[in-house]
């Protein structure tokens, strides 16, 4: 087993939570500074066989991998945070991994026709069917269109409820770049600009009773310091979802105005029936709701 | 409209959805058999399954379980049922409640 | 109104992943516990996840929600655990009755031990336009996708990008809805890198530090505006839906009805029952677990259901104390593992806090 130095480190980082632009990188770093990246010999063993490369980064509670491989080539080990760390060498390219990693963070590369030529295997689940002989669009990691592959191979893997498995031929040189094939044509219209865009921010908060924020907000200016009060004064919260809906942002709401935290308001007492009842149970007609 | 899922790729064949007819408003609407009534009405694009009462609003379906009661409807002349929890039953009634007066302002 | 009332060593209100796993535990030790759900199908949220689920082996990882769900509502049945389905608890008294409203009518129930085990619900803002058909919870989407096998539009803009907005977002381009976009208000997603990558891999564009304005229509929606909060640029969007993924909120009504000393931790989804590290409430004889215990996951729900089945038997009498510790010992254990990662320091944080008091 090799070291999981890294794992302690981003641990001490802890602040590893956002994984939008900004964290991507850093997980990136910290994963390859520590010890050869996942690429590196699964790339290696590629020039002879099938074998999986797993593309996953960050440290989350998962194993599914390393359950599904009936070869012992993916562990996660005891630490169920602990990232997967795979040996090519043992893996034979089953695929079982592909089909049932919850991520679908792992693909199959091999390169093993001459050519030029590598053939990668990702998981699909869209419903536009893939079947061997079409030609796919090939998509790397973010989504960018790298170009065309031709559809080599389709298998179904994982259960009564599949996931496919589908086997693309693309230039050796994006055998580590593609991450997922696409059938759909897909028609991304640009948002258009609003020029000039003057909302009041106004809306109903209590949808029941159609009561508007600027009323809550005016009766909360005028003392109201708790929601039981507020309630009494604008009737807000007293429609026929009895505030399961408005609830939160009403609490908010009243938070931001009087200057206290959420937490202060309480969660208020709520009394039953904590659904409307349906009144035949009550021995009446056959589907009616009512309220007691 | 049709916004029925006919085949899922993980779910696979969800069926048609022609196997019993509910009157909406009076007018005939095919529908899945057990399926809740709102999921009726959504799949024909039917979205509005009320109008607020002050202002005369569209609403819809919200939550899908039960507990926002923005669906409720008059169902065979019983007011206030949530549809998205009442299945569908062959020669159903199903009315909207409220009169419709305007949409929120175009911004 | 004299209604029937019925005695019973254990009620698990919920029949999710926590509640499923009380049970199951509870049946270990020798205890027949009463499941109730309002739902008409057992497994809770995990029976509309079509998606694999992360987790460990211990909590089924790898199979999709619905195929765990149905095994845990198999193992109830063979452990003999009754799941009574489409059954309301309206209401928990504070001298320990719960009030029922079932197929078989409307009745209370006196358990000796209570395990709340309801989940959490969805959270949701006030916005323009947001009273339009069309704008509903992503669970609501959901909902009418897996379980339904209706589209809630052609075209949909999700808002949020944590977990639930990026799996649901998924799930729309599944059954054969466009997704034009995500919008997420901070700097980067939530939830786990792997679900965003797969979003982004359909060609799906995110938009961090953005923020929902409005939305527009009049039966129902028809474009969201939407605003960068750098730029403050705004861009109005053509969508026939609108799903909110903005987090989720614990039941803990039923807790409070209860007595129970209600606890705040923002992390954890705000308002929830106070409880200690074995599952137990402040007031004796009930139990929480799961979502309705602080929004995680549902491997964190089933070993705390578990947790609170320890603790309930244990009162009870049913598991002797060394027995009930070696259980504990490692569901504790488990627990820790799976909140161990960075992903997780939130959670972390509000569970040190809660405990100390
Ligand atoms: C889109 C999405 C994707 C997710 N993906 C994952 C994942 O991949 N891996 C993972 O580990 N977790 C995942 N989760 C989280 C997971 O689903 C939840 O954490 C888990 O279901 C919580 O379990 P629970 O038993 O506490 O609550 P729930 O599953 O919500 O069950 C609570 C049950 O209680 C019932 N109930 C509530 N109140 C009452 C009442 N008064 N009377 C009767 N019954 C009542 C409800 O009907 C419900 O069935 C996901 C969640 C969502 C929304
Ligand atoms: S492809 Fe098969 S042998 Fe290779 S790592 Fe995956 S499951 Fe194991
Ligand atoms: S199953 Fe996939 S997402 Fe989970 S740890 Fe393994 S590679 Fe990562
Ligand atoms: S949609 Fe919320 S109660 Fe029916």
């Amino acid at each position: 087993m090799k070291e999981r130095k890294e794992r302690k480190e981003s641990k001490e980082r802890e602040e590893g939570k956002a994984t939008g632009e900004g964290g991507r990188g850093a997980a990136r770093d910290a994963l390859q500074g520590g010890r050869d990246d996942p690429w590196t010999a699964a790339w290696e063993v590629s020039r002879r066989k099938a074998v999986a490369v797993v593309d996953c980064r960050q440290e989350i509670p998962c194993d599914p991998c390393e359950t599904a491989c009936r070869k012992g080539a993916i562990r996660v080990g005891d630490d169920v945070c602990a990232l997967p760390i795979s040996e090519p060498e043992t893996c034979d390219g089953c695929g079982r991994c592909v089909a049932l990693c919850p991520g679908m963070a792992i693909y199959l590369i091999d390169r093993s026709a001459d050519g030029g030529k590598a053939a990668v295997t990702v998981p699909y689940e869209m419903g536009e069917e893939p079947r061997a002989g079409m030609e796919a669009r090939v998509v790397d990691g973010e989504g960018k269109e790298l170009g065309r592959g031709k559809i080599l191979e389709v298998r179904a893997m994982g259960g009564a409820a599949a996931t496919l498995l589908v086997k693309v031929e693309v230039p050796e040189t994006w055998a580590l770049k593609v991450r997922g094939v696409r059938l759909r044509q897909m028609f991304i219209e640009e948002p258009e600009e609003v020029e000039g865009y003057r909302g009041t921010g106004d809306c109903l908060i209590c949808r029941c009773e159609e009561i508007a924020r600027a009323e809550v907000e005016k009766a909360a200016g005028s003392g109201f310091r708790s929601l039981a009060a507020l309630r009494r004064a604008s009737r807000v919260g007293l429609g026929y979802c009895q505030g399961r809906f408005c609830r939160e942002p009403l609490r908010e709401e009243l938070a931001r105005k009087c200057g206290r935290g959420v937490e202060e308001l309480g969660i208020g007492s709520p009394r039953p029936p904590l659904r409307p009842v349906k009144i035949s149970r009550l021995g009446g007609g056959d589907v009616r709701d009512t309220q007691f | 409209m049709d916004l029925r899922v006919r085949r899922h790729p993980v779910l696979g064949d969800m069926g048609g959805g022609d196997e019993v007819t509910i009157f909406v408003d009076g007018r005939p609407l095919p529908a899945r058999a057990g399926e809740p009534i709102a999921a009726a009405l959504y799949a024909a694009g039917i979205r509005a399954t009320r109008y607020s009462r002050g202002k005369g609003e569209a609403r819809g379906p919200f939550c899908m379980v039960g507990r926002c009661t923005e669906c409720a409807m008059t169902v065979d002349g019983i007011e206030n049922v949530r549809t998205c929890v009442t299945p569908v039953r062959d020669g159903m009634r199903v009315d909207t409640p409220g009169v419709r007066r305007h949409g929120p302002a175009r911004v | 109104m004299a209604l029937p009332a019925y005695e019973c060593p254990m009620v698990v209100v919920g029949a999710g992943p926590a509640g499923l796993c009380a049970a199951l535990e509870a049946a270990e030790a020798g205890i027949r516990a009463l499941v109730m759900d309002e739902n008409e199908r057992g497994g809770g949220q995990l029976y509309k996840q079509i998606h694999r689920f992360f987790g460990s082996r211990h909590h089924g990882a790898g199979k999709r929600g619905f195929e765990i769900a149905a095994e845990m509502v198999e193992g109830c049945e063979r452990a003999g655990v009754e799941i009574r389905l489409s059954s309301a608890v309206l209401g928990c008294f504070p001298g320990g009755e719960l009030l029922v409203d079932g197929p078989e009518g409307v009745y209370l129930l006196r358990p000796q031990a209570t395990v709340l085990a309801t989940g959490a619900a969805e959270r949701c803002f006030p916005f323009a336009g947001w009273t339009l058909p069309g704008v509903m919870g992503a669970g609501a989407a959901q909902t009418l996708l897996n379980v339904h096998g209706v589209l809630p539009g052609k075209r949909v803009l999700m808002v949020g990008a944590g977990n639930v907005g990026l799996i649901v977002a998924y799930q729309l381009l599944q059954a054969g809805a466009e997704v034009a976009g995500v919008v997420e208000a901070e700097r980067g997603s939530r939830g786990y890198e792997v679900h965003l990558q797969r979003v982004r891999r359909e060609g799906v564009p995110v938009y961090f530090r953005h923020r929902l304005l409005a939305a527009e229509g009049d039966e129902g929606v028809e474009a969201a505006l939407v605003e960068s909060v750098d730029e403050g640029r705004v861009r109005r969007f053509r969508v026939d839906a609108l799903c909110l993924a903005v987090g989720l909120v614990p039941q803990a009504e039923l807790a409070a009805m209860r007595g129970c000393r209600i606890a705040y931790a923002d992390e954890l989804g705000g308002f929830l029952p106070w409880h200690d590290r074995e599952m137990r409430t402040s007031v004796p004889g009930v139990y929480v677990a799961g979502d309705a215990a602080g929004v995680e996951e549902a491997s964190v729900a089933m070993d705390e259901g578990r947790l609170a089945a320890v603790a309930a038997a244990e009162d009870l009498g049913a598991l002797d104390g060394a027995r009930a510790a070696a259980k504990r010992k490692e569901l504790l254990a488990r627990l820790e593992g799976l909140r161990g990662g960075p992903t997780a320091s939130h959670i972390r944080r509000a569970r040190a806090r809660l405990n100390a008091g």
